[in-house]
């Protein structure tokens, strides 16, 4: 069994070469088809996603002559070979499976530690299952790697916290209100990073946000994608009583939200609390605002400083998660190697029975008459004596798979030296 | 024998469970919140069986001691914080409510069992429910103190700005709050509950006026009207949160306080 893996992800490829690299996900089951004609795979899983595309196979060993799956890769998305040959990696045997469960846990992922991956692996095993090209080896590493994503995720911090100004500010908003999905997040300008923001608290649920902007017009964009309704900048103070989040971002050199307006606000709420989040720069919320009872407020640096904080611990708890991906690794390799050496354990003894019962055949004519007790004496003295023949090479087998301290194409060695088919 | 190692085997089962489930928070260990959580069920089931055991000696409800009702304070914390923890996923109340519980239980240990056997009257099933029904509201207001302090951490980091530390295992503002007000809610029907009991009782039982100006009697009420105050004040705009949350904490310390000391103050009250 030869398990290889070649690919491209974020750390060497531009995007412009994974978006070459990259499959449909529709082409999926006729790409994996084609993978495994070309390179003579027995199992293949292709994973594609926006940050890395990778060719998981398992071959026979010694199934020589078949093409390189780099070379299918290129040859398929009709790149020259040696414009990816710089930006792609090979891991073979166990650091496949080290790697595979890496990628599924989100320790290679972008954001470290993120779990959107963990969907992706499973849906890319999904489709090769379902299309016939996982089988026994795949069937094992991809389940084994979807759990130790989950034990890394439930059994360390690498998740912990926002890694995004979005994330934090959606989390920081959830530290205020019990359910922010019965929340309305106002949006205050039209920016981009605004946009990000809106659109983590949309995932959450929120009620259709208010999009406050200079020009109305210029809020349609918005209202489009997340619905809600268009506000001018001029009726700001009178709607703010109506938002339970505000998510400044407009390109002002004064302040737009200020103490006074906020103060009014919150009397009309009947002091119900307001989480501003400003990542305007320059800042759109006066900072006195912070000062007033049940009004939080962030700006940008404070999301960034937690940002940082976050993905500074989860590079921490890194240390925690290599020797579990190692050792599940090893076990998953070795889940393996126990399969493949049980049926060539399995073969190797039906072989040497046949081979005896066959020779005792031959020899039943030359003995002449014999009683069936002393027939059966004979049959049982052979199977002891073939089992005893086997005892040795069966327990050295079976203790050099266990070990792990054999070459890698042992099994093939032990298939030849006694021709087992 | 029994009493005293059973008592001393829950203290530190419950400071074991306190030192864990505040480790637990600082890690953020789902696994060590478990352990901390069975531990202070084990401390719990010792002190009732320990209360069990002294009800089964004198043939009552083992609340006609100081000695019993600082157990039965305890038990009623852990039980309420356990509850809530299981039922709404708020482990952080229940570590935070350890240490408060673990106090009476010091206190009991401090001031020891008392050998002299109750009186007759102490042993009548109305004394017991309303005992019950007081020690109720306090255990139920110790949640809202827990849920008060809890609030204010959060508060504190919130307004400061602190970073990830305020993005652990905290509950949200809103649900700490919540949670606050309605344990006074809850405390306040068990006290008026407790007190209107009471007060049928002694009317009926005692002779004369002059337990109505008991101590331990204008004291409680005292400390109704705190928690009605400050229940109503959580109605108010300007008193939402932060100001409710303070006047909580502060309340329950007011009250735990005078309540001790009226204790020994009262003649009515007086428990041996």
């Amino acid at each position: 069994m030869e398990l290889s893996v070649v690919g491209v992800n974020h750390r060497g490829a531009p995007v412009e070469v994974r978006e070459q690299l990259s499959f449909e996900e529709a082409r999926l089951p006729e790409a994996l088809a084609e993978l495994r004609r070309a390179t003579g795979a027995a199992e293949a899983v292709i994973l594609s996603t926006c940050n890395r595309v990778e060719l998981y196979t398992v071959r026979a060993e010694g199934a020589a002559g078949a093409m390189e799956s780099s070379h299918w890769l290129a040859l398929q998305r009709g790149v020259p070979d040696s414009a990816i040959a710089s930006v792609l990696y090979r891991h073979a045997g166990l650091d496949v499976i080290r790697h595979l469960f890496r990628v599924a846990g989100g320790l290679d992922a972008m954001v470290l530690g993120e779990t959107q991956i963990i969907a992706q692996v499973k849906e890319a095993y999904r489709v090769a299952k379902d299309s016939g090209h996982a089988d026994r080896v795949f069937n094992v590493l991809f389940q084994r790697a979807l759990r130790v994503a989950k034990q890394i995720h439930t059994t360390t911090a690498i998740g912990a916290g926002g890694a995004s100004v979005p994330a934090v500010a959606a989390r920081l908003a959830g530290k205020v209100f019990q359910n922010l999905a019965q929340k309305r997040v106002m949006i205050v300008g039209a920016g981009e990073t605004g946009e990000f923001t809106l659109a983590a608290f949309h995932e959450r649920g929120t009620l259709d946000p208010l999009v406050v902007n200079r020009t109305v017009e210029h809020a349609e964009r918005l209202i489009a994608r997340f619905g809600g309704r268009a506000v001018g900048l001029d009726r700001l103070a009178g709607t703010l009583p109506e938002a339970d989040v505000v998510i400044t971002c407009l390109g002002s050199s004064e302040f737009c939200v200020t103490p006074d307006m906020v103060e009014t606000a919150v009397r009309a709420r009947r002091g119900e609390p307001i989480v501003f989040i400003d990542i305007a720069v320059p800042r759109n919320v006066h900072p006195g605002v912070n000062r007033i009872e049940n009004i939080y407020l962030f700006d940008i640096d404070d999301l960034q400083g937690i940002v940082a904080q976050n993905i500074s611990e989860r590079e921490h708890e890194l240390a925690r998660c290599e020797p579990l991906i190692d050792s599940e690794a090893r076990r998953a390799l070795q889940e393996l190697g126990e399969a493949d050496v049980h049926e060539v354990v399995g073969r190797l003894r039906d072989a040497q029975h046949a081979m005896a019962d066959e020779e005792l055949r031959k020899t039943w004519p030359k003995l002449g008459a014999l009683s069936p007790d002393q027939r059966q004496e004979i049959e049982y003295l052979l199977k002891r004596v073939t089992n005893k023949i086997l005892h040795g090479p069966t327990t050295a087998i079976k203790e050099a798979a266990r070990d792990g301290s054999t070459p890698v194409n042992f099994l093939e060695i032990v298939t030849k030296l006694f021709r087992i088919k | 024998m029994l009493t005293p190692l059973l008592l001393h085997v829950s203290i530190l089962g419950l400071a074991a469970a306190s030192a864990l489930g505040l480790f637990a928070t600082r890690r953020e260990s789902p696994s060590m919140l478990g352990s901390a959580r069975i531990l202070a069920i084990v401390a719990t089931l010792l002190v009732l069986a320990l209360q069990l055991r002294r009800g089964m000696e004198f043939g009552g409800l083992p609340l006609v001691s100081r000695f019993d009702t600082l157990l039965m304070v305890a038990v009623l914390i852990v039980g309420a914080a356990l509850s809530i923890d299981l039922t709404r996923g708020l482990s952080v109340l229940m570590i935070g409510a350890l240490p408060v519980a673990l106090a009476p239980l010091l206190f009991a240990a401090a001031i020891g069992m008392p050998d002299e056997h109750p009186e007759r009257n102490l042993m009548h099933p109305a004394v017991g429910v309303h005992v019950f029904l007081t020690l109720g509201a306090y255990a139920v207001f110790g949640v809202a103190f827990v849920a008060s302090i809890l609030y204010l951490i959060e508060h504190r980091q919130l307004k400061a700005r602190t970073g990830p530390s305020l993005l652990g295992m905290m509950p949200s503002l809103e649900t700490s709050y919540r949670l606050t007000l309605r344990a006074l809610a809850a405390g306040l029907v068990l006290l008026t509950a407790g007190i209107v009991l009471g007060y049928l009782y002694g009317r009926q039982v005692l002779s004369g006026a002059s337990w109505r100006l008991d101590a331990k009697v204008w004291l409680t009420t005292v400390s109704w009207i705190f928690y009605v105050i400050v229940f109503g004040m959580s109605f108010v705009p300007a008193f939402k949160g932060r100001r409710t949350a303070l006047a909580s904490v502060a309340c329950f310390v007011i009250v735990m306080a005078t309540s001790w000391v009226a204790s020994f103050w009262s003649h009515f009250h007086r428990y041996p």
